[in-house]
């Protein structure tokens, strides 16, 4: 008991001098460091550019700028990142189905997943010492693909994008697009106006002559025959003999009803919207309509005639460039510097990246 | 000794009064003209990483003192002649403005907005609408479609839905003088009166101009708090002495403090008014309870028989010692603020602890000395008598001290001690809420912040500098890469609305010279290309056109962040988000420097104040502990007597947190003080308690003694003073509002600790330092107490 109040004592005497001692220790070493709240990132960025879009099923897939894949697998309601062995700007993909993809992009890269995305894994490409970047790529049955780009490059690959060859000689002008026609003739638009067409599935090129000297930037076919081309500038181009002659369209456009649409953002007269860059142009052929987009939220659409146009803003204040077209059931899906959903009924929505 | 002291005093009364005299009229003119101003420099922790990256390059990358001016039209877009012209009139006339920096106004009518075309004729770059405004339908049209291709433009500096434009002015920091800035940008703003057209306007020059503004508002609600101190006191004491005296005492300090302060070349910042009103109230509290006793001395004397100068010289000697122990606790307390790297609170806490210090004069010293003079000590000078009113509370204080009630009492400040601690730990560094703290939310300038910041990415910049000072590395592919991976990651958080760099000009200049090709919105792939690039950018500019991005040898850039708020959890965010990155990307060549700009600066400041707040309020504790221990000669008493100090710390640092206030540069000094603030109270009531234990009485009559004599002047002084802090509210300032109201719960917790509690805790615990050895004091107090009670 004795010894139980000693201690009790000695614990009140030494409190106070242990409380001096802890406030002289806060006092003199303890210093706070600042420490930040965790941000999460979402999928699409502010500053993304996505360059290629492509559909299959419910399943989207968007590339971009910097090495970036997203992939949403409900019609873009939500979004997820995949990994990938580059950060090199990434143009264009295509599929083969909900497993099997391809991508291309600068430094002459391509990818190839057969894992819907998992893994992404780079491809054998041929390169040049001048200039290497590949801009589109289209695949076809049994593993085909072909893929353009700077520097006349026209390569393909028969292995679902796994190894590529050179189809052509390298030569000094960009090509933007290349497409193959219901009977297999493969046509590849590009810089200067150029057009080359194969009819031995790349075997040999030939090359035809368009009727502007501007750059070409898309290319599509409705059948083996009628096929339109678009390009810088609003220039619309057509053919009806598979593409060995074309013929400038879209004057239709001139009729002004931009003026009394209110929706149709600040376009004071379709002059304004003719003269954008277009940078994509689809057939449609569920929808049974051309659909095309370019600059500053144009976009397009025509009958299957591919001459009467219409033109417009996707929303007043979309003012988002497009370079991709991808089909879906009801509409297409456009990749740029924004994601959406472009309806038949033409209503705009953009995809946030959750 | 401290009755010789006293009667040294009062025996030398007329030279004592006259040498404070002539000081206070010495130096009251170097009072009345101390410079009442914010003086920029001194905001900043100058050895602060930050703030040398920030004074390094603030002439090249934009100083922390940006004026945003937001020109939004009310029907239909900014591309109209009357909108148009509103935006070029503000640009031209801001360059007359003073110690603005004319290379650094930007603004769709400036040289610095431009445009980079290509043609056949190769590229030419020219501003977008300078020197002459567009007029007709095509020009507008030809102007609305410049900006929305540039999305230098577009985004930074107009907003997305077209409705309005930007003009950011940055200022020459050493020449600025914020109320003159604020003054000639609000008479230029007022001057555009043009229907259908609205200007908004933020910035640091404005906020502090505003606060400049409510100036004259600030001193009249001090006045009327004096006023109402004044009557209040007069109708509480029913002397005049008990009116005057507080009075004069919180005068002459005043004087005293302004005047010395002014003499050693400290100025007055404007929002340190709540800290004058904080101290004043500390003089005159001294004040009040030395009337308080010296009224209860003269009860004491047997009328006629014995001179009032006995009840004073008795006065002054019982008080000096809890008068001088809680003046300098109260300075030592502040003084610890002086540890601060930061300039202004250097200055400020020298200023309070001379002003607490001045107090010991005025009110320990002048007041009982003048009271000596009192003619006729026991008159009143009017007949409403509410002394009954305040010794039933009194009484009530009794009953709980003694009765069972104390365990109630003393184990609800554990509970209180414990909910309010754990509040307390949500106190905020920074600023808690968006728009600025200083003002209320609905006030114009808080409304326009929020405008601008809805319309744009944000306000509020940041600068990191990517670099050496070797020539040409902001060229190089690496370093431009790096830029850009560093946006992407600093702009995932929300509040970051955008980031800029050189990194964004030349991948947008290549598009251009690749026909407007988005594919082609990328870096060159060599130095040597992305030189071309930002060649072809500054083709046709003058020198200085690319200080945004890029200093002039090309060595070091900049990534510009513009920030939606000023938070302190957006800046700690952000801050921990740079570094992380820097981390994880280590350059090969050059380094990221932290931070620049107006949230650089705040970052800084905010990390300073982090890593010194536990700092100081644990000295200031420490001081506290010692001097009590040391004025005691016991431990014991200083654990006891940091009760009152940390029960009412705390229970004020939960209100903050719970009112959102946060720990910044302005709040930091109220707090330190604060501290100080809790124990005066205490300190009286205790010591009295002593005393009379020391005399012979017993303890609940001794702890009664103390509650009405000590206690009342406690009650009287906190209600009158609570009641004219309050009266701060009203301000049109938030700041001085809140602080107002911080002071009012300070002194209501201390006073209600020192009435309750404190009494309590001497009943239940009986510390020796207050009973005293019994065995030896008995004898000689038994007999001091029969003197007294015969």
């Amino acid at each position: 008991m004795r010894e139980m109040n000693r201690l009790v004592r000695w614990g009140i005497g030494v409190t106070p001098w242990l409380v001096i001692a802890g406030l002289l220790y806060v006092g003199l070493f303890v210093k706070p460091k600042p420490i930040g709240s965790t941000v999460i990132p979402t999928a699409i960025e502010a500053r993304d550019r996505f360059y290629g879009m492509a559909s299959v099923n419910s399943a989207l897939w968007a590339v971009g700028a910097d090495g970036k894949i997203v992939r949403s697998n409900d019609e873009g309601v939500s979004w997820s990142v995949q990994s990938v062995p580059t950060s090199s700007h990434l143009q264009d993909i295509a599929v083969w189905d909900e497993k099997r993809a391809v991508v291309v992009g600068n430094d002459g890269i391509a990818l190839f997943t057969q894992d819907g995305g998992q893994s992404w894994h780079q491809s054998d490409t041929p390169v040049n010492d001048v200039v290497n970047k590949l801009i589109d790529v289209k695949a076809f049955e049994q593993g085909e693909a072909w893929a353009v780009g700077a520097f006349g490059t026209l390569i393909v690959s028969h292995d679902y994008g796994e190894s590529w060859v050179y189809a052509r000689e390298p030569e000094d002008f960009i090509l933007n697009e290349i497409v193959k026609r219901a009977d297999g003739g493969l046509v590849a638009v590009g810089e200067f106006g150029s057009i080359l067409i194969s009819e031995n599935n790349g075997a040999d090129w030939q090359s035809v002559a368009a009727p502007v000297e501007s750059s070409l930037m898309a290319i599509d076919f409705q059948n083996e025959s009628v096929g339109i081309a678009a390009g810088l500038e609003g220039v619309l181009l057509k053919t009806v003999d598979g593409g060995f002659t074309w013929a400038r369209v879209g004057n239709a456009l001139a009729f002004p009803k931009a003026e009394t649409n209110p929706g149709i953002g600040f376009a004071s007269s379709w002059k304004d919207v003719t003269t954008e860059h277009i940078f994509s142009i689809v057939w449609h052929s569920e929808l049974n309509r051309w659909f095309g987009v370019g600059t500053k939220g144009l976009w397009l659409e025509a009958d299957p005639t591919g001459v009467a146009w219409q033109a417009g803003r996707l929303a007043p204040k979309d003012l988002a460039w497009h370079s991709s077209i991808s089909k879906v059931k009801d509409g297409v899906v456009l990749a740029g510097k924004n994601l959406g959903h472009w309806s038949e009924d033409h209503q705009w929505l953009v995809f946030q990246g959750q | 000794m401290s009755r010789n002291v006293a009667s040294w005093l009062i025996r030398f009364r007329v030279w004592v009064v006259g040498v404070i005299v002539l000081i206070t009229l010495a130096l009251s003119y170097s009072a009345f003209n101390i410079e009442v101003k914010t003086v920029f420099q001194d905001l900043l922790p100058s050895d602060h990483e930050y703030v040398k990256t920030h004074n390094k390059f603030k002439d090249t990358f934009g100083g922390s003192n940006l004026v945003t001016i937001m020109v939004e039209s009310e029907t239909g877009d900014i591309f109209q002649p009357h909108v148009l012209g509103a935006v070029d009139q503000i640009t031209r006339e801001l360059q007359k403005v003073s110690a603005v920096n004319p290379f650094q106004i930007v603004s769709l009518a400036s040289k610095k907005l431009k445009e980079v075309k290509a043609s056949t004729s190769g590229i030419e770059t020219k501003p977008l609408m300078w020197p002459e405004l567009p007029e007709t339908e095509a020009e507008l049209n030809e102007l609305r479609e410049k900006v929305l291709r540039n999305s230098l433009v577009y985004g930074p500096y107009v907003s997305g839905d077209l409705s309005s434009t930007l003009i950011t002015v940055d200022f020459i920091d050493r020449l600025l003088d914020y109320e003159t800035a604020f003054t000639e940008i609000s008479s230029l703003v007022s001057a555009i009166d043009v229907p259908g057209v609205k200007v908004r306007v933020v910035g640091d020059p404005m906020l502090y101009g505003w606060v400049n503004f409510y100036l004259p508002e600030t001193l009249n609600l001090v006045l009327m708090a004096g006023l109402i101190l004044v009557l209040m006191l007069f109708v509480i004491n029913r002397t005049w002495r008990g009116t005057i005296l507080p009075l004069i005492s919180g005068f002459v300090s005043a004087i005293w403090a302004l005047g010395i302060s002014n003499l050693i070349g400290i100025h007055f910042d404007p929002l340190v008014i709540v800290i004058a009103m904080l101290i004043t109230a500390r003089a005159v509290s001294h004040s009040v309870q030395i009337i308080t006793r010296f009224n209860e001395e003269v009860e004491k004397i047997e009328s006629g028989s014995e001179s009032v100068s006995f009840a004073a010289n008795a006065t002054l000697s019982e008080l000096l010692r809890p008068g001088i122990l809680g003046i300098a606790t109260d300075a030592c307390c502040v003084a610890v603020v002086a540890l601060s790297p930061i300039p202004l609170l250097q200055k400020l806490a020298l200023l309070a602890m001379v002003w607490v210090s001045t107090v010991a004069i005025s009110s320990i010293v002048l007041t009982p000395v003048l009271l000596s003079w009192v003619k006729h000590p026991r008159g009143y000078a009017h007949p409403i008598n509410v002394s009954w009113l305040i010794h039933r509370l009194l009484d009530l204080c009794h009953y709980v001290s003694v009765s069972k009630m104390r365990y109630v009492m003393a184990g609800w400040t554990v509970i209180v001690f414990l909910v309010c601690g754990y509040f307390a730990l949500g106190l905020k560094v920074g600023d808690a809420n968006p728009g600025s703290p200083i003002l209320w939310p609905e006030s114009k300038y808080n409304q326009d912040s929020a405008a601008i910041n809805s319309k744009f990415q944000g306000a509020d910049r940041m600068f990191i500098v990517v670099g050496e000072d070797t020539p040409d590395l902001a060229k190089t592919p690496e370093v431009l890469q790096s830029l850009q991976q560093f946006q992407r990651f600093m702009e995932v958080q929300p509040e970051v609305g955008g980031t800029l760099s050189i990194s964004d000009v030349l991948p947008s200049v290549n598009r251009t010279l690749r026909e407007g090709n988005p594919r082609y919105e990328e870096l060159g792939s060599s130095q040597d290309i992305n030189g071309e690039l930002l060649y072809m950018f500054e083709a046709g500019a003058e020198p200085g056109d690319m200080d945004r991005f890029v200093d002039t040898d090309r060595g070091n850039a900049s990534v510009t962040l513009f920030f939606r708020d000023r938070q302190g959890e957006t800046i700690r965010t952000a801050v921990a988000r740079i570094k992380e990155f820097i981390d994880q990307n280590p350059l090969a060549n050059g380094e990221y420097q932290l931070a620049g700009g107006l949230i650089g600066v705040i970052a800084a400041v905010n990390e300073v104040i982090l890593s010194g707040q536990l700092q100081s309020i644990a000295l200031a504790l420490l001081i506290l502990v010692v001097l009590c221990t040391v004025v005691y000669r016991s431990s014991m008493a200083g654990m006891f007597f940091m009760v009152p100090v940390v029960l009412s710390n705390t229970v004020t640092f939960s209100f903050m947190s719970y009112m959102g206030i946060g720990m910044n540069i302005n709040t930091v000094p109220v707090a330190a003080l604060g501290i100080g603030l809790g124990v005066d109270y205490a300190l009286y009531i205790v010591d009295r308690i002593k005393q009379e234990l020391q005399n012979g009485l017993d303890d609940r009559s001794a702890i009664e003694r103390a509650l009405h004599s000590a206690g009342k002047g406690v009650v009287i002084t906190a209600f009158v003073l609570i009641v004219s802090v309050l009266l701060v509210y009203q301000s049109s300032l938030k700041f001085q509002a809140e602080m107002g109201l911080l002071v009012a719960l300070w002194l209501t917790v201390s006073a209600f600790t020192a009435l309750f509690v404190m009494p309590a805790l001497v009943y239940i615990f009986k510390p020796a330092f207050i009973y005293g050895d019994t065995n030896s004091s008995v004898p000689v107090s038994r007999k001091t107490a029969e003197v007294i009670n015969d």
